[in-house]
């Protein structure tokens, strides 16, 4: 097992390749402040032009070619944000309590700088209201951007193992 | 600790105890919660209306199938080797084995996996290997060795419904007036036809059928039930063009009197238009308009785009919108749990943006992690767990009781938040047919 090492990774020829370590920082964050319900602020990690995709397929090519579970660009974002602190949002009464647990992450072999590059995970959530807890799994693939010294999200896609399946109601971004 | 349900210690419902349940304007709370209810309209509701099962568009070549349901029958439409429309059991007629495991495909013969029976896609059967180990005169060319068809299949511009009861009223009788519904989205598309395009969504409710099929005629609801997505001028977010408004001033929920609800004979009917006040616009809607005109003139393109409805309900298990472009089928699974299957609708001839949006708004709008049908979700769970309580035995329906009048499409129409709509599918429909009727309302009650 390779072990994590602390030291920043060493330049190497071709350019900036993205650095692990900032990488699995950078997401785990993201998971945190969806569990903490932070949603202003897990927003500002996305690009300008960033979206947010859950398909209802495996295979599925865009969110034109197939309906979606969620397709958020960052205003449909800020009005589900909004939304969620409604007094009216009766899916949310109680509110969900989630544990987003990330592993399994992987910098896109292809990437030839850090400037946009995907990364590759799998998740598992546990989620609780009131009646009984719930329990989602899939796969995540982001798409990274480098904005200054920052990264941002320009696209979080969610494919869920059961995404072609039915699902009672979710309020909050796996 | 109880661990069965009360009704199997319990006789059969008599036509005495099912009447006891259903008054003018209530009925008993047992119609969403008791196991026993749940079999009979298995039974006496889908094992005998007419039940949407498909769009002729998700069998577009021959040998497609697509699996199907009616209540808990599993069934498959195929389009056979001669382009006909079928719809079969999806049942091995050796020993009963589920022959088709997936959702859709293409294939000239299903074959069991258990001992290799083998069906054409019209469902004959077209195998069967050691033929000489059964008796020599089992006549293998009868239906009973078939993947059988049901007893009635008919259509209504590409929307397929069939009958398990082999004698009833006509599929044209049984919609009536609610055919207008169904024209009023084909007719949008261009080319007169509609298709199902970019798949199905699905969600689920822990709640009894009849609560998603009764909130498909409820104007009254969005007020409070979709409070969170209204923004400061009392306007849902933008579905299309500016959205309908549902509130007036910083809470007032508007007068939905006079936008109406239409109801017809075997439990169908339709949401009036809701108040939306800017109707679509922009390059992609004029070219769609432009090609409605191409086609039949800008007076009839008029009354085409005319928009005078909102939701339909074709009862038992159908709930769709012509201009929200999509198609909600209805599968109860048990008392208290039910599927629904979310299918966006494409206008054929219509500019290909204009269908993407259907697809795309649905996200929005109907599928599970939507901000709309979310909090619709949470409201029907909601009663089915106030409805498990004793507290009060009835559910009311008495919203305008008296004020229906007798409607041109047939049916009648009544003020917006009237729960006519229900009150006939109770009164006339759900008792008749749990009675041994044919849900026509003069049977046996």
């Amino acid at each position: 097992m390779a072990m994590a090492t602390t030291e920043p990774q060493p330049e190497r020829a071709g350019g900036n390749l993205p650095d692990l370590r900032e990488v699995e920082q950078f997401v785990y964050r993201e998971a945190r402040l969806l569990d903490e319900r932070r949603f202003d602020e897990w927003r500002e990690m996305f690009t300008e032009d960033g979206d947010y995709w859950a398909p209802t397929s495996h295979d599925q090519a865009s969110p034109d070619e197939r309906v979606s579970l969620f397709y958020d660009n960052r205003a449909t974002m800020a009005a589900r944000i909004a939304r969620l602190s409604n007094p009216g949002v009766h899916a949310q009464l109680p509110y969900s309590h989630t544990a987003h647990m990330v592993s399994n992450i992987e910098i896109d072999p292809q990437a030839e700088s850090d400037r946009e590059f995907r990364v590759y995970a799998t998740f598992f959530m546990g989620e609780y209201r009131h009646t009984e807890p719930r329990w989602y799994s899939g796969r995540y693939e982001y798409t990274l951007r480098r904005a200054g010294t920052e990264l941002k999200i320009a696209r979080k896609k969610v494919v869920l193992v059961n995404c072609h399946g039915g699902f009672t109601a979710m309020a909050i971004y796996l | 600790m109880l661990t069965q349900p009360i009704a199997m210690h319990e006789p059969p419902y008599t036509a005495e105890r099912l009447r006891a349940l259903v008054e003018p304007d209530r009925v008993h709370r047992s119609v969403y919660t008791d196991p026993a209810i749940f079999e009979m309209e298995m039974r006496e509701i889908f094992g005998r209306a007419w039940v949407f099962v498909g769009h002729e568009s998700q069998v577009p070549a021959r040998n497609d199938f697509v699996a199907t349901h009616v209540g808990r029958e599993a069934l498959l439409m195929t389009r056979d080797d001669e382009g006909r429309i079928n719809v079969i059991f999806n049942r091995c007629a050796h020993r009963g084995v589920q022959v088709c495991p997936l959702e859709s495909g293409n294939t000239r013969l299903f074959r069991c996996a258990y001992h290799g029976w083998a069906y054409r896609s019209n469902g004959e059967l077209a195998a069967i290997p050691q033929r000489k180990s059964y008796p020599a005169d089992l006549d293998f060319k009868s239906q009973e060795y078939s993947m059988r068809r049901v007893p009635r299949m008919d259509t209504y511009r590409g929307f397929v419904f069939v009958s398990l009861a082999a004698d009833g009223p006509t599929l044209l009788e049984y919609l009536n007036g609610i055919t207008t519904s169904i024209d009023d989205l084909v007719d949008r598309a261009p080319a007169g036809e509609i298709e199902f395009i970019g798949g199905v969504s699905k969600y689920i409710i822990r709640a009894n059928w009849k609560t998603q099929i009764e909130n498909g005629v409820d104007l009254h609801h969005g007020s409070y039930v979709h409070s969170s997505t209204l923004d400061k001028d009392g306007r849902q977010f933008s579905r299309y063009g500016g959205g309908p408004r549902l509130l007036e001033g910083e809470s007032r929920a508007i007068d939905w009197e006079s936008f109406g609800v239409v109801g017809f004979p075997y439990g169908h009917g339709y949401q009036g238009r809701p108040p939306v006040e800017t109707l679509p616009s922009g390059p992609v809607y004029d070219e769609y308009v432009r090609r409605l005109e191409a086609r039949h003139g800008a007076e009839r393109t008029r009354e085409i785009l005319h928009y005078d409805r909102f939701n339909s309900v074709i009862y038992p298990s159908l709930t769709f919108q012509a201009f929200g472009q999509h198609v909600r089928v209805v599968r109860p699974v048990a008392v208290d749990r039910t599927e629904i299957y979310v299918y966006p609708v494409g206008l054929k001839g219509a500019p290909e943006a204009l269908n993407i949006g259907a697809i795309r708004s649905l996200a929005a709008t109907h599928s599970a992690a939507s901000m709309i049908q979310s909090d619709d979700v949470e409201v029907f769970e909601r009663a089915q767990r106030g409805l498990a309580g004793s507290g009060n035995e009835w559910v009311l329906f008495a919203g305008h009781v008296g004020s229906e009048q007798p409607w041109k499409e047939g049916g009648w129409r009544a003020l917006g938040t009237s729960e006519m709509v229900s009150r006939i599918q109770y009164t006339q429909n759900w008792i008749s047919y749990m009675c041994g009727g044919n849900g026509d309302g003069d049977g046996n009650h």
